[in-house]
């Protein structure tokens, strides 16, 4: 075989290569696709302004007061809503999880209605849930996706953001240590 | 028999070259192809044009972390409409493009937006396109070349070794065939890049077109063309309006009114000039009325690009002279304070005209801005702003969260008593106003259920078909009890106008306890409710169940009658 014969091929085979294992990578779930890096990290959790759910009057103007309601240690804020499936899914082991972390559910643009049938049928672990209905607060939060589930420390800054659905392996090898960390 | 694959060739490769280039403006072009294909869509928009193409340009450079790959103005996933409200409400308060850019990226990180910085991390991305385009350059040259020698070199039939044949392998036919070895034979090695050429144009102008029926692009285009329409008509009917009312002052130049009519229409058309001028004429001929001293002001203050003149400042103190409680008077002292930096008489002057208002009338929100920016020039905290609230509302049982959207009676009957003396054009903007208002105070309490009924049925009698099927949709989500939820399906059909309503129709029926659904009213709903998406059988049934049930002389019984009979045929 000649060079000339050998050139194209080899440049052939590396685009190929290249091409091959961004295939494969996208394929296999890569997690930088859906695991965005959070700037607000490390910062101080943004308010949550919102009508809260199961309350006949509208308690919109006042920001929650997260020290009040939970005290002095870390807490979880979870995004969900009735229409999405993964938050169907995690609600099991978010139930399990809020006995040992009190969580706080953010509702994205739900419909109380389809939320009460949601609640009803596969369970509540929220200590309390706000009504994000024009998705202004998920903004604010960095949210491009829901589920999303934030841990808070004690002193209101948030250390993880996890997008996609809560399970018992992301507890365990993401959440644990450093919900452990704080407790020390 | 050389000779002639050799033409042959040369000329397929120029060929090659000629579709290549013809994909390559397509790619180029394609921009400009693809230019009404926007997800935008109309009600999004904002109304002053300026702002609004500043809110297009910051959309199409964030990206939509949904999609990841389209901009937020391209994308129509959930979060790219949110986030394009976003930019829209950080504009109307006045953000700078940067500032904007930066909030978000304080909260979505670098990826939002869409063009990487330059730096050292991306530079091999930003130079790999240029590097691909200059190799693809370089080989084209050189098949040309190549082919062009080899024409010359078969037509004299005896050169063989070209240094140029190097780079391209099929031009070493002869070689080949000679030293025998195996090879695809030159149909297949000119018919397939040519097919694959032609099949990806195809592909192209087949599937890739934004305007053809089946593509979700083409019903943006033509929402968008419906919008510019409707603006271009609302221009349109506000320049006619203008004609008419300059038509009218040249008919009688010493009529108030037609003056003062000038004055309002020139400002819709944006003509500055004619408004001052309509309004002295007014001011003159009302012998000095305070209120049109007062517009005058401001007409003045908006020509000198917001910047309260001389003539302006003493027209505001004579108009508060008359009436220290006109509002527009004492915006404009507050804004001269401003100006001329003096921070606390501003914030007084905009503190006493806050008092004048109601906290969401879109006053409201300059005020705060102002105020706000008044005191950090100063130094000093935000001082709290007090407003106007609404007198409590007369009319009985609307329970203490519909007090807002009643409307005053006596403010009413003033009103109306002004409405009537309104052309067409007039007071349907005056309608649109009160629609308007009232869906802003919506937003504000959206638990407040019969409001957003009434906001539908307005919305309705401007056959407003889209804008009530939304505030039905908003209704449903207040609705706390079965008689609203009864109300609700009562009003989806009666519009009956789109399938969504249907589905929320639907919803609602399925969630009213079954002792309800049992009862003949509710048959009868959900009877038209199958009737209209064209069931006739079942809505029949249903309506025949009732039948049974009432008496057979009684005057629904004949109007049920009546509908059955109608549905059979």
């Amino acid at each position: 075989m000649n060079v000339r014969y050998i050139l194209p091929i080899g440049i052939f085979c590396v685009i190929a290569l290249i091409s091959g294992v961004a295939m494969i990578s996208i394929l296999n779930g890569d997690q930088s696709r859906t695991q965005l890096p959070s700037p607000l990290i490390g910062k101080k959790a943004p308010e949550l302004v919102l009508t809260s759910y199961g309350r006949t009057q509208a308690s919109s103007d006042a920001a929650l007061d997260f020290k009040q309601m939970i005290g002095d240690k870390p807490f979880i804020v979870n995004y969900f809503a009735s229409w999405c499936a993964p938050c169907q899914k995690e609600i099991p082991f978010l139930e399990k999880l809020s006995q040992k972390v009190p969580i706080i559910g953010v509702a994205y643009k739900d419909k109380p209605d389809e939320l009460a049938i949601f609640l009803e049928r596969f369970g509540n672990p929220f200590l309390h849930i706000g009504l994000d209905n024009d998705g202004k607060t998920a903004i604010n939060w960095g949210v491009y996706g829901i589920p999303e589930t934030f841990l808070i420390s004690d002193e209101g800054i948030i250390i993880i953001r996890h997008a996609g659905e809560m399970t018992h392996d992301v507890y365990r090898s993401i959440f644990l240590p450093k919900i452990e960390e704080m407790m020390q | 028999m050389r000779g002639v694959i050799g033409v042959n060739k040369s000329a397929i490769s120029q060929l090659i070259a000629v579709l290549m280039g013809v994909v390559i403006a397509i790619t180029l072009f394609s921009p400009l192809i693809l230019k009404n294909a926007f997800a935008i869509t109309a009600e999004e928009m904002l109304e002053d044009p300026v702002l609004e193409k500043r809110a297009r340009t910051i959309s199409a450079g964030l990206r939509c972390l949904v999609c990841q790959n389209q901009s937020i103005d391209d994308s129509d996933a959930e979060l790219a409409i949110d986030l394009r409200k976003q930019v829209r409400d950080y504009l109307k308060q006045d953000m700078s493009d940067e500032a904007i850019f930066l909030a978000l990226r304080e909260k979505y990180g670098e990826f939002v937006l869409l063009s990487p910085p330059i730096q050292p991390a991306t530079y091999l991305l930003w130079i790999a396109p240029l590097a691909i385009l200059g190799i693809g350059i370089l080989l084209m040259a050189n098949l040309f070349f190549a082919a062009k020698k080899n024409n010359r070199g078969s037509l004299s039939q005896n050169n063989k070794s070209s240094g140029l044949q190097v780079v391209l392998p099929s031009s070493k036919k002869k070689k080949k065939s000679e030293t025998g070895e195996a090879q695809i034979p030159d149909i297949i090695k000119i018919t397939f890049p040519v097919f694959v050429l032609i099949l990806s144009v195809a592909i192209y102008l087949g599937l890739g077109r934004p305007d053809l029926n089946d593509q979700p692009l083409a019903e943006r285009s033509e929402m968008r063309a419906t919008a510019e329409k409707e603006l271009e008509d609302r221009q349109n009917a506000a320049l006619k309006a203008f004609n008419q009312a300059k038509a009218r002052v040249e008919k009688n130049p010493e009529s108030l009114s037609a003056q003062f009519m000038l004055a309002a229409t020139a400002s819709q058309i944006g003509s500055i000039e004619d408004e001052v001028n309509a309004l002295e004429k007014s001011l003159s001929l009302s012998g000095g009325d305070a209120r049109i001293k007062s517009q005058l002001a401001e007409a003045l203050t908006r020509q000198a690009d917001g910047q309260v003149t001389k003539a302006a400042s003493s027209l505001i103190s004579q108009a508060l002279q008359t009436n220290p409680e006109d509002i527009r008077a004492l915006y404009l002292r507050g804004l001269e304070s401003f100006q001329k930096g003096e921070m606390g008489d501003a914030i007084l002057a905009w503190q006493s005209t806050a008092t004048l208002i109601l906290p969401d009338s879109p006053l409201a929100d300059t005020l705060r801005s102002d105020i706000a920016k008044a005191a950090t020039s100063n130094g000093v905290d935000i001082p709290k702003i007090k407003f106007a609230s609404l007198p409590k509302s007369n009319i009985s049982d609307s329970g203490g969260n519909n007090a807002l959207i009643d409307v005053n009676p006596t403010l009413f009957e003033e009103q109306r008593s002004q409405f009537s003396n309104l052309s067409e054009i007039e007071q349907a903007q005056f309608i649109q106003q009160m629609v308007q208002r009232l869906s802003d105070r919506l937003e504000q309490q959206p638990e407040n259920f019969y409001g957003w009924l009434q906001l539908a049925n307005a919305h309705l009698s401007m056959q407003d078909v889209a804008s009530a099927s939304n505030a039905l949709n908003s209704a449903a989500n207040a609705v706390t009890s079965d008689e609203h939820r009864i109300a609700l399906i009562e009003a989806a059909l009666l519009s009956h106008t789109s399938l969504s309503l249907t589905q929320l129709v639907e919803n609602q029926l399925a969630l009213l306890p079954d002792s309800l659904r049992q009862s003949n009213s509710i048959k009868f709903l959900e009877g038209e409710y199958w009737r209209q998406i064209g069931d006739n059988n079942t809505a029949i049934k249903l309506w025949s169940d009732i039948l049974n049930e009432i008496p057979a002389e009684g005057q629904q019984a004949q109007t049920l009658q009546q509908l059955i009979a109608e549905l059979s045929n």
